[in-house]
């Protein structure tokens, strides 16, 4: 049980629930008996169709039923239907109502997949003007996310034609509303090498589309400018992971480093560790000369990568004094044992590879 | 800090299937086997693992046998499901009844059920419905290796499904292309780790995982000391007692361990314990479980807590029974 408050019951509201419960058990455990005669027979009829719905509103999460109602949907009411897309509409609505419930069970979602590729008339489309909706709703729910990678697959499929540059300004647009959705800058990064592998066939379909296909013109191009849009979000919350993460990511991955001219990389990574150590003085004003964690810890980690990729030894700083690299993530490092005591024997390992 | 309470745990364990005039009982069917599997492992973990009746046990766990696909269901008369079938040959082997209580026939019906569930590129469906996720590969994967059946030909195809589900941070989602979750990374390092194919990740990428995991032990939470120490599974979110488990075995895994601070996590999950009824729960003053409860003793078995039975980090199971498995060699 998730999120679910401690509850006491005394020996007197206990008697209550237990004699409350007797009714209900009987009911479902009547309903559960009933599906299994069925389910043993191999009763394809409407009516036992109707008696998985009942179950399944009850609860949610019994696999087996939900598997057999599509032995059901397959064996009669699909070759029997009318309308099947109609039959699948319902069915669609039927999932919802169960997502409403329970947002997070994976058996609801498997079965809202099946009936995606089993109606030949899907709408993926609508399906995902629907999506929208449940991440507005939360939108961290891995499920909701999963699914809507899922849809614009088939979507993809059905029409030969990349989605990527609408998906990357949809966790564009959600970044904006809150820089700290992880999701979000997962599926970034998964966009970004999509869309940098199939740059040469990738169509723009409105100005939108073009404006952000432009960003992808070469990997340091957009790194930049990525560099650039984020600055805001770290200066704004400085303690937030998220970003540090992302900004980790764009700096220090075999991605970028190796699509770039080794000498504007490692020029480019000597202005992020400067700028981050202005950040950090800004921070240390504001907090009686206390540092910043991930000031620290995402410099330290560019710092490695000049030192572990580009076997770069000294840089030059702010004040225009040439530091050596080594020397000063040890520094950092020093700080990080003190200011972020949970993961000292990271920094001691870290320390020790370093090895002055 | 709150002592951990190991007879209140046991009879709490202990107690759980004598709830059938409660509704709860009848709606959570669908997880029987694995809650079965989930309190016999807390009970071996507290020094107690004869208290339950091993003959009742063995019995129902062949009771969830369907024999419509060879495999076990949750419940008797549920349909056969790789996440069943796990919980069943983990209770077995625990109990040391495995070879006992199937028979050859039975066991080349469980090995079909798994490897028919293998789709071509190296995935696993949890049963013929479809529904793919790396949680699969490794009950999959376990299974096979408890029952002895490893083969190289379904362990590379899964090994190579598995890289393609790493991420930018170094974790792993559900399928190719989902967020890092650490319950989904615990499955991907576990299924390596029992495949030998740790060293299939590079040691700059072991780092960088180990690294957001141990970004997963949480500060204070809106000035409250309540959650200090306490592990969540992605960024952002509230952390929570099962992934005490999920994050500190993938570090066990990684053999870095030491990157939390151990002491702050034990006063979480002891923080967690119900100490009138036993069991543990998500949060302080949250409803127990037996999910929780065995994966918070579990994470404090891991952090090496007194009077706990060791773990196995990749199985799962007590160190006292995998110890004697045969592994798998690359």
């Amino acid at each position: 049980m998730h999120g679910v408050k401690r509850q006491k019951y005394d020996a007197e509201l206990r008697k209550r629930k237990l004699a409350k419960d007797v009714a209900k058990i009987e009911n479902y455990r009547g309903l559960t008996n009933q599906f299994f005669i069925k389910r043993d027979s191999n009763d394809h009829s409407l009516e036992t169709f109707k008696l998985t719905s009942t179950i399944l509103n009850i609860n949610p999460e019994f696999y087996t039923v939900w598997n057999y109602r599509r032995e059901i949907l397959l064996g009669t009411l699909i070759p029997n239907s009318q309308s099947v897309n109609d039959l699948f509409d319902t069915e669609l609505n039927f999932t919802m109502a169960q997502l409403k419930k329970v947002p997070k069970c994976y058996w609801v979602w498997t079965h809202r997949q099946w009936c995606l590729e089993t109606n030949p008339y899907s709408n993926f489309t609508k399906e995902i003007f629907i999506v929208n909706k449940l991440l507005e709703l939360d939108s961290r729910n891995f499920h909701g996310w999963h699914y809507r990678r899922y849809v614009i697959g088939l979507l993809e499929k059905q029409t030969g034609k990349s989605q990527s540059l609408k998906e990357f300004q949809y966790t564009t647009k959600l970044i904006n509303k809150n820089f700290s959705n992880y999701s979000a800058l997962h599926n970034r990064t998964k966009l970004i090498e999509k869309i940098f592998s199939e740059k040469t066939t990738i169509e723009a379909d409105n100005e939108e589309d073009q404006k952000n296909l432009e960003l992808f013109r070469t990997k340091k191009h957009f790194l930049e400018k990525e560099i650039n849009y984020f600055k805001n979000a770290i200066y704004t919350d400085p303690d937030d992971q998220s970003v540090w993460l992302y900004l980790n990511w764009l700096l220090t991955s075999d991605f970028f480093s190796s699509g770039i001219d080794a000498k504007e990389f490692v020029d480019l990574l000597v202005l992020q560790i400067n700028e981050i150590d202005e950040l950090n003085e800004l921070e240390k004003e504001d907090n009686n000369g206390i540092d910043n964690k991930w000031c620290l810890k995402v410099k330290s980690s560019i710092e490695l990568a000049l030192v572990n990729k580009f076997s770069i030894e000294k840089m030059v700083n702010n004040e225009g004094q040439e530091i050596t690299l080594k020397e000063d993530i040890l520094k950092a490092i020093e700080l990080l044992k003190i200011a972020d005591p949970k993961r000292i024997n990271r920094y001691i390992e870290i320390q020790k590879n370093i090895g002055l | 800090m709150t002592e951990l309470a190991v007879q209140k745990h046991i009879d709490y364990v202990v107690n759980l299937n004598k709830h059938t005039r409660d509704y709860e009982y009848w709606l959570t069917e669908h997880l029987r086997l694995n809650g079965l599997y989930w309190g016999l492992t807390a009970l071996f973990m507290l020094n107690a693992p004869d208290v339950l009746d091993k003959k009742d046990i063995v019995k129902y766990v062949l009771s969830c046998r369907d024999s419509r696909s060879g495999a076990f269901g949750a419940f008797p008369k549920h349909d056969g499901h790789l996440l069943s079938t796990l919980s069943g040959l983990q209770i077995l082997v625990m109990l040391g009844e495995l070879d006992t209580a199937l028979t050859d026939e039975d066991k080349s019906g469980i090995i079909k059920f798994i490897k028919d569930n293998q789709l071509p590129d190296g995935s696993f469906q949890g049963d013929k419905y479809g529904e793919i996720d790396t949680r699969f590969v490794y009950n999959a994967i376990s299974s096979l290796s408890l029952l002895g059946e490893l083969t190289d030909d379904v362990v590379e195809p899964a090994v190579k499904f598995i890289l393609r589900c790493q991420n930018f941070d170094g974790g792993f989602g559900l399928v190719p292309g989902a967020e890092s979750h650490a319950a989904q990374i615990f499955t991907c390092l576990g299924s390596l780790a029992i495949a030998d194919r740790l060293h299939y990740l590079s040691e700059e990428k072991q780092e960088l995982l180990a690294w957001w995991l141990s970004e997963r032990q949480q500060d204070s939470f809106n000035n409250s000391k309540e959650f200090e120490g306490g592990l969540n599974g992605r960024p952002e979110k509230l952390p929570d007692v099962c992934y005490s488990w999920w994050v500190l075995s993938s570090l066990s895994i990684l053999k870095r361990v030491e990157w939390i601070d151990k002491d702050k996590l034990r006063r979480f999950i002891l923080s967690s314990q119900d100490l009138e009824t036993g069991g543990i729960s998500d949060r302080p003053d949250n409803q127990v479980d037996v999910f929780h409860t065995v994966f918070g003793l579990a994470g404090l078995s891991l952090t090496g807590h007194p009077g706990l039975d060791a773990i196995d980090p990749v199985y799962c199971m007590p160190v006292s029974i995998t110890s004697s498995l045969k592994k798998w060699k690359n």
